[in-house]
């Protein structure tokens, strides 16, 4: 039979791996049929192998328990997608380009973030400042003014607030607290007038020491006016003049 | 790629990917377990698999090194009688429900012993009729091994079927 021959090459194209799918195809539906010729009968089982051995599938695979396994997997970790390595001079470059930019815009995120949060922690603080000065009792207050932090912004809500408790507050210790509190948070011209200024209205000598210990500290020579003005005041307690003579002299040195 | 995705795209694949499994590792449980596994794998790589040219050769792949693991390690541990388990475990679990003819189960026993590299070409090719250029990606290997190997491990199935089943030579 010529089919036989033709399948004979086919075999042998086969066994030397020289088949396309489709002669392959042919061999096996060959092999399908009845009356194999005795001489390719041994060939047989060979080539009925792959459509047997097609047939084992799995009985316990079950889809559930694997949506179940991965529902689990997706919540203990989210996908991490990683590129296709590719190392060339090219994709290093970018990549260190790129860490360069992040660096930078880095940077300049932090300093624009932690500049808003100093302000926001200074009106955070202004608002409980404010709260707090509404207390009738005057540890309430001076509680209040001593929790003043030297946030270095100046602000000017803040210092007016301070300024006010300075002048008007009815306790001295809140008054001296609202001194010291002042200088910390002030600009140091700012706060030079505004000691100056309640230097000449404040009565009592402790809050008065108090105001010239400041301005002696700020080292301004501008401050020696008002402490001379000082002096020169009746009623003032001798005490506070030899405060302010000390002062006086010390920034004069200076 | 999200699960209906995946439900389309992966999932379709299982059979072919157990059959794979279940002739390399010549067990219908390991198989399974095998399988589990390559799906948590694709799914954890979803992402990704949208940058390989094919899904299915990425999952043949995958299934393909998980097997070939699992025999390491098989091998390792009973490496003392790595020649019972791969004759006795190996025939009786995959293929006991198919009622096959005697000369058949010699056939498939010859197939059985043939070394892993030889048992995944031919599963890939003569089960699942994958071409030389898709076998070539799923393997790694170039086209002109995978032809030679093709007919080194047809030929020495045939042989060491020949050495049972008895057929008068012509």
């Amino acid at each position: 039979m010529n089919s036989n021959k033709d399948i004979e090459i086919l075999i042998e194209k086969y066994f030397n791996g020289e088949t396309s799918l489709e002669e392959e195809k042919q061999l096996q539906v060959f092999f399908q049929g009845e009356d194999i010729p005795a001489e390719l009968k041994s060939y047989q089982d060979q080539f009925l192998m792959s459509e047997t051995l097609k047939k084992v599938s799995s009985n316990n695979f079950s889809d559930d328990d694997l949506f179940a396994k991965l529902d689990a997997r997706e919540e203990q970790s989210r996908v991490v997608v990683m590129e296709p390595k590719r190392s060339t001079v090219l994709t290093w470059t970018y990549r260190v380009a790129a860490a360069v930019a992040l660096i930078m815009v880095g940077f300049w995120v932090g300093g624009r973030f932690s500049t808003n949060e100093e302000v926001k922690l200074m009106q955070q603080e202004l608002a409980t400042l404010k709260s707090q000065l509404q207390s009738s009792s005057a540890s309430g207050r001076l509680q209040a003014v001593s929790n003043v932090s030297g946030v270095k912004k100046s602000n000017k809500e803040m210092i007016l607030t301070l300024e006010a408790v300075m002048k008007n507050d009815p306790n001295m210790h809140v008054r001296t607290k609202a001194v010291e509190a002042l200088v910390k948070t002030g600009s140091k011209q700012e706060v030079l007038e505004l000691l100056s200024g309640a230097l000449l209205e404040e009565s009592e000598p402790a809050v008065q020491i108090a105001i010239i210990d400041a301005l002696i500290g700020l080292d301004e020579s501008s401050a020696i006016q008002s402490l001379e003005k000082l002096t020169e005041e009746e009623g003032v307690l001798k005490e506070v003049k030899d405060e302010a003579y000390l002062g006086i002299f010390k920034l004069k040195e200076m | 790629m999200e699960l209906q995705e995946f439900k389309t795209k992966v999932l379709p694949l299982k059979d072919r990917l157990f059959r794979i499994a279940v002739h390399l590792l010549k067990s219908a449980e390991e198989a399974e377990d095998a399988l589990q596994d390559v799906m948590v794998r694709l799914w954890d790589k979803r992402g990704q698999l949208k940058e390989y040219r094919s899904v299915e050769a990425f999952a043949v792949t995958v299934t393909k090194n998980r097997c070939f693991d699992k025999l390491k390690s098989k091998k390792h541990k009973y490496h003392l009688d790595v020649q019972e388990l791969e004759v006795d475990s190996g025939f009786e679990s995959p293929y006991k429900r198919l009622e096959l003819s005697e000369s058949m189960q010699v056939m498939i026993r010859s197939f059985q012993e043939l070394p892993e590299q030889q048992r995944l070409l031919i599963t890939l090719r003569d089960l699942e009729g994958y071409s030389y250029e898709e076998i070539a990606e799923q393997t790694g290997l170039q086209v002109n091994n995978i032809r030679v190997g093709l007919s080194r491990a047809r030929k020495a199935a045939r042989e060491a079927y020949l050495k049972v089943a008895d057929y008068e030579q012509q």
